[in-house]
C-alpha cells in the first residue's frame, strides 16, 4: 500500500446523522443543462382523476401528486420536474423530453436521505414541499463522501415511467 | 495566468444506484469533462448490465457456451481483471455466482440461470481468447461485483483526459478521489444512518460491501448479495467491508474476497497493494494498512461510534 500512500492523516469527527441533503441543480440550472439556450414557458397542468388512474395503469406506479411541474421548451420539447420517495430517499429530478415524447436527458436536482420515522412522517415530508432549491434543507451538507450503497435509481426509474405515461395521457 | 476555475457537482441514476461526480477545474472544460465522465459510465452500463438483453454480458450468457463471442475491449479488460483476482484469491472472487443470486431474487431470472451450478472455481468455465470469450461449460456471468468500480475508473480517466485533477466520483459507495484529499465515511453496518469516518483519501479508490440494503429472508434464512463460490452460502451478515486500492475496479472486487475471508484476505490484499477495513460488532479493523501512527486515533474514534 505504501506505493500509493492514499491516506492523509487528519483528525475527523465521528458523525451520527439521520438527514442528509445535497442540491445539485436549481430549476434554472437543470433547464440550461438539458436544453442549453432554450426558452421555457411554464404550463400549469393538473391531472383529472381519470388521467391519474390511466397513468397508474400504464406505468404501474402510483401518482401521488396530480400537479405536473411542466415547462414547454420553445418548440423542441418539454421540461418536467418530478419527485420520487424511496424507503430512505427523497429525490427531485428533472426530465427533458424531445418533441416526440422520447427522453432527452435526466438530471438529479436534489437528493435527500433519512432513516426511520422521518420518511413516513407527513409533517416532516411537508417541510420540503413547495421549497425552491434556494431554500432547500441542507443539513450536514459537508458530509458527502459516503462509501456505502443506496438504492435510489430504481425509484427514479419508476418516476420516469410515470412521467412518460403522463406525457402520453395528459400532454401529447 | 491561470484560467478561472470552479466546481461542479452532478448526479445521475446509473448502474442501479445514484452516481455523483464532483469536479473542480477550468471553467471552459469542466462541464464537458463531467458529461464525458457520465458518458463513459453509461457505456460501461450498456456493455456490462446483467439486465440489459443487448449487453455483452447478456450475449455471453446466451451464446458463449455454443460459440466464441466477440466482446468490447472494455468488457474484456474487466473479465481479465476478474480472472486475475479470482486466481489470486483461490476463487473467493467469482463472476459465475449469479445463479445463486437469481435463486434468492437478488437478480432477475434469465433463461435457465437458476438451474446452473455455483461451484468452487466456477470462473474457470470462462475462457478468454484474443478479444473474444467462450464458456467451456454452461455458466451465468454477472459482472455486478466489479463493473461498477470499472465504470468509476473510466469516468476518472475521462476527467483526467480533460485536465481535471480534483474530483470525487461516487457510484453508490464505489468511490474514487483525485489529487486533493477528501474525508471518507462508511455507513455503520447495523445502523446505516450513522457514518463512521475512515480517514482522508487522496489519489485512490475505496469500495464498500455491506448487506444493509440487499439483505432479505429466503426460506427463513438471511441472504444477501455476497455468496461463497465454494458452497453458495452468504457471507457473514451485519458486517461492512471496505477496500482501498489504486483502482476502483480492484477495490470493488476485493471487497467480496474480504467479506468472505475476513482477516485471512490480507495476503490477497497485499498482492494488489490494497487495504481492507472491516467493521462489525467487534469494531473497526484494518488489514494491510498503510496508516501507521494513526490507528490509535482515527481507529479509536471510529470504534467509539459503534454501540
Amino acid at each position: 500500500m505504501n506505493r500509493h500512500a492514499p491516506w492523509v492523516w487528519l483528525p475527523v469527527a465521528a458523525i451520527s446523522t439521520s438527514v442528509y441533503a445535497t442540491t445539485y441543480l436549481s430549476v434554472e440550472q437543470a433547464q440550461q443543462t438539458i436544453f442549453p439556450g432554450a426558452t421555457f414557458t411554464q404550463a400549469f397542468v393538473a391531472l383529472t382523476d381519470d388521467q391519474k388512474r390511466e397513468i397508474e395503469r400504464r406505468s404501474g406506479v402510483e401518482v401521488s401528486n396530480k400537479e405536473v411541474r411542466l415547462w414547454k421548451v420553445g418548440g423542441v420539447g418539454y421540461f418536467i420536474v418530478d419527485e420520487v420517495i424511496g424507503k430512505h430517499e427523497f429525490i427531485t429530478y428533472a426530465i427533458g423530453l424531445n418533441a416526440d415524447g422520447s427522453v432527452k436527458q435526466i438530471e438529479i436536482m436534489v437528493y435527500r436521505e433519512s432513516y426511520g420515522y422521518e420518511v413516513r412522517n407527513a409533517a416532516w415530508r411537508r417541510q420540503f414541499v413547495g421549497k425552491t432549491t434556494g431554500d432547500a434543507v441542507s443539513l450536514n451538507q459537508d458530509i458527502r463522501n459516503i462509501s456505502g450503497a443506496t438504492l435510489s435509481s430504481r425509484h427514479v426509474a419508476d418516476g420516469v415511467r410515470r412521467v412518460l405515461a403522463t406525457y402520453v395521457v395528459a400532454l401529447k | 495566468m491561470l484560467s478561472p476555475s470552479s466546481s461542479l457537482r452532478r448526479a445521475r441514476a446509473l448502474l442501479g444506484t445514484m452516481v455523483e461526480i464532483k469536479a473542480t477545474g477550468a471553467d471552459q472544460v469542466l462541464s464537458a469533462a463531467v458529461d464525458a465522465a457520465f458518458a463513459e459510465i453509461e457505456r460501461v452500463q450498456r456493455l456490462m448490465s446483467f439486465h440489459d438483453p443487448g449487453s455483452d454480458v447478456s450475449l455471453l450468457n446466451r451464446f458463449a457456451y455454443k460459440r466464441v463471442v466477440k466482446v468490447d475491449p472494455m468488457t474484456w479488460a474487466v473479465l481479465a481483471r476478474a480472472h486475475e483476482i479470482a486466481k489470486v484469491s483461490g476463487g473467493a472472487f467469482d463472476v459465475t455466482v449469479a445463479p445463486q443470486l437469481v435463486k434468492w431474487g437478488l437478480l432477475p431470472a434469465a433463461d435457465g440461470a437458476a438451474d446452473l451450478e455455483v461451484k468452487q472455481d466456477g470462473y474457470r468455465r470462462i475462457e478468454l481468447l484474443e478479444d473474444c470469450v467462450r464458456f467451456r461449460e454452461p455458466a451465468q456471468l454477472d459482472l455486478g461485483g466489479i463493473a461498477k468500480g470499472y465504470a468509476v475508473d473510466r469516468a476518472a480517466r475521462a476527467l483526467e483526459e480533460h485536465g481535471i485533477r480534483d474530483y470525487v466520483i461516487n457510484a453508490g459507495g464505489d468511490l474514487r478521489v483525485g489529487a486533493t484529499a477528501e474525508a471518507i465515511h462508511v455507513r455503520h453496518p447495523a445502523c446505516p444512518q450513522r457514518l463512521i469516518p475512515v480517514g482522508m483519501l487522496r489519489a485512490a479508490a475505496i469500495a464498500t460491501s455491506a448487506d444493509y440494503f440487499t439483505r432479505k429472508k429466503v426460506g427463513g434464512r438471511r441472504v444477501h448479495a455476497i455468496v461463497a463460490p465454494s458452497d453458495g452460502r452468504p457471507a457473514t451478515p451485519h458486517a461492512s467491508v471496505s477496500v482501498v486500492a489504486a483502482e476502483c475496479m480492484t477495490a470493488d472486487a476485493l471487497t467480496k474476497v474480504t467479506a468472505l475471508r475476513g482477516e485471512r484476505a490480507v495476503s490477497v490484499l497485499a498482492r494488489f497493494d490494497a487495504e481492507g477495513i472491516l467493521i462489525d460488532y467487534r469494531g473497526v479493523r484494518r488489514l494491510n494498512s498503510s496508516l501507521r501512527s494513526t490507528a490509535s486515533s482515527s481507529g479509536v474514534d471510529a470504534e467509539r461510534a459503534l454501540p
